[in-house]
């Protein structure tokens, strides 16, 4: 049985009194595979569904980005959507902002805004306004307010200029915006987005990284579930990542802290002799581990990615004793760990135990 | 039912299809092809017809005209439901109108708004293009012409809810608007009465939804029949309403749980 793999965390903020927004406990799902007309008829009873979430408890709170981590089929766009009351669950228990998304799915609905779809859900030949105007009238908004709330949400986004252009002209990265719009309208407390970043370019993806966090999380309080596979959201919009394998938590904490609980305290350093005696010294020594060496610019500088064993705390020593023992360095720094292999090895440690 | 929720769903889609200008300027031209060879062609065919169809008209034109103008709604009952259902569960668009608080029926009834309402358009065209070509519809009889109408309408909506379901549960109609449409048409009476059918398809044509409907519908507006006369073949198409509707409504609830459980009622 896989255990996931858990690091420090914040303690829960539960303990001070405040309610998760989204309580998932046990919870479990398995769909039927499609079966060939033959094998219907041969054994017309017989069910073999495939679990996509297998025992997943979570808790998100307000003004929380929490990451789901993993690779396809991992089970995490399933979560989102029974999250959206899009799919039911087959176990346990769903609740978001005090509401069963099975018995009370017409109130989870209220206050929660799935980003789900991609761009064609939206008209393409109506304007970004008339298609929040929509919207707002499906979302049962009151009608005095829509033109205000849709005003507001088209100025969040940075689309207001271009609010009576028509949809079909926008780049993906407006349309994108445009979705989160239409997300925003109802004021909901509970988002969720779906590799909300995947059609944007890395600027247009930094930029609109900035405002989910700055706008969601810390303005509104949203609590935001968002499925990705890009590194930068795990860790600089996340507060927590959640890794998912075959429908089960593999590993779940601060993506810092999972990074160097997994994969240890990585420092990149810049220097001109890649192979200079002292750094061969300190990696023989058992002090750091060599895990990559590339040439930089011109060429003449190169940057070896070294894992070094004491974290963080031993890291000052280590560039004490290679600046002493005359390695040319420019840059020392502290490097992010590929999600890759974050999630590789989140996947690795949990099948082991 | 939220009827704002399918106001505004109805007039997104009158608006996409206004955008695209010439097609929907051919489309009304498109009235203008299906009716005149009609006109030539019945007219022709008048002396020959006139004692086949005298139970249910006189003019042959005026037969055929309103044959076509209620397959017209039946096309659009019997596929737009399932047409809606189909393209927004393939791009996406479904699955955006699924999570509002807008319930299912008011989403169904919106997104199938604008194909009704054009049908209902293109059914008052051919009936003032008819009236032009001196037609004579007895309007005093509008009333009871509306309840047909409206009874062939729902039972017609229910198979078609039959139809969205199975595009919900399977991922395909199999077929059921069309064969209906093509049995419809080749049996219900549209271009020729049911009298003139084999004998073997005659008792078969009488359970078509759409046979006591046009023939009440005939004889309501063409040769002016009270509600007394035609009541048989209203009741008969109502009940066909009540138990059609009734079934349809009850697929598509259970298609919608079912693929809520198997987890293919969002984008595949």
């Amino acid at each position: 049985m896989n255990v996931p793999v858990t690091t420090a965390v914040e303690p829960r903020r539960e303990t001070s009194g405040e309610r998760p927004l989204v309580r998932v406990t046990e919870l479990w799902k398995a769909f039927p595979v499609a079966r060939s007309l033959r094998d219907v008829l041969r054994q017309p009873f017989h069910r073999h569904p495939v679990p996509a979430v297998v025992d997943v408890s979570l808790e998100v709170y307000a003004g929380e980005f929490v990451g789901l981590l993993g690779p396809n089929g991992a089970g995490k766009t399933t979560l989102l959507k029974v999250l959206a009351t899009l799919i039911a669950p087959d176990r346990g228990s769903v609740i978001v902002a005090g509401h069963d998304v099975v018995r009370d799915a017409a109130s989870v609905r209220r206050v929660i805004a799935p980003v789900l779809a991609n761009e064609r859900s939206l008209y393409w030949r109506l304007s970004a306004q008339e298609n929040l105007e929509l919207f707002a009238v499906l979302l049962r908004l009151p009608k005095a307010e829509i033109e205000s709330r849709v005003d507001d949400a088209l100025d969040v986004v940075g689309l207001r200029d271009t609010g009576r252009k028509m949809v079909g002209q926008f780049s993906a990265g407006m349309m994108q915006r445009l979705l989160v719009a239409r997300a925003l309208l109802g004021h909901p407390r509970v988002l969720l987005l779906d590799e909300p970043t995947r059609s944007l370019d890395p600027t247009a993806a930094h930029s609109f990284r900035s405002f989910l966090r700055e706008e969601l999380a810390t303005r509104r309080q949203c609590a935001v579930l968002i499925a990705t596979h890009r590194t930068e959201e795990a860790f600089e919009l996340c507060d927590r990542v959640v890794v998912m394998h075959r429908g089960r938590v593999a590993a779940e904490g601060r993506a810092t802290t999972l990074g160097e609980s997994l994969l240890g305290s990585r420092y990149g350093v810049w220097t001109l002799e890649p192979n200079h005696p002292a750094l061969a010294d300190v990696i023989a020594g058992g002090r750091a581990r060599r895990l990559a060496a590339r040439s930089e610019g011109d060429g003449r500088w190169w940057r070896v990615d070294l894992e070094i064993d004491g974290g963080d705390d031993a890291a000052p020593d280590l560039l004490r004793s290679l600046v002493a023992a005359g390695v040319p360095i420019a840059r020392f720094e502290r490097v992010v760990a590929p999600l890759g292999e974050l999630i590789e090895r989140a996947i690795g440690r949990s099948v082991r135990r | 039912m939220s009827v704002r929720a399918v106001a505004a769903l109805t007039h997104a889609a009158w608006r996409t299809a206004k955008s695209y200008r010439v097609s929907f300027v051919l489309s009304f031209a498109s009235l203008a092809v299906t009716i005149i060879p009609v006109y030539f062609v019945a007219t022709a065919l008048q002396p020959f017809m006139a004692t086949v169809i005298a139970e249910e008209g006189r003019e042959y034109f005026a037969f055929v005209l309103l044959g076509t103008a209620l397959l017209t709604l039946v096309a659009t009952s019997l596929s737009s439901f399932a047409a809606a259902v189909s393209g927004g569960l393939s791009s996406g668009f479904f699955e955006a109108l699924l999570v509002t608080p807008t319930p299912l029926s008011a989403i169904l009834a919106g997104q199938t708004g604008y194909a009704f309402a054009w049908g209902l358009a293109r059914v008052v065209l051919l009936l003032i293009a008819g009236a032009a070509l001196g037609v004579d519809v007895h309007w005093d009889r509008a009333p009871e012409a509306v309840l047909v109408v409206l009874g062939v309408i729902a039972a017609h909506a229910g198979l078609g809810l039959v139809a969205a379901a199975l595009v919900v549960s399977f991922r395909t109609n199999a077929g059921v608007p069309q064969g209906l449409l093509i049995v419809s048409t080749i049996l219900g009476g549209v271009y020729f009465p049911t009298a003139a059918l084999p004998p073997a398809l005659v008792g078969l044509a009488e359970w078509l939804p759409l046979t006591p409907g046009l023939r009440a519908l005939r004889q309501c507006l063409l040769l002016g029949y009270p509600l007394s006369v035609v009541a048989a073949d209203v009741g008969r198409v109502l009940a066909g309403a009540a138990v059609w509707f009734a079934v349809g409504a009850a697929a598509l609830r259970w298609a919608f749980g079912y693929a809520r459980r198997a987890g293919s009622l969002s984008q595949y």
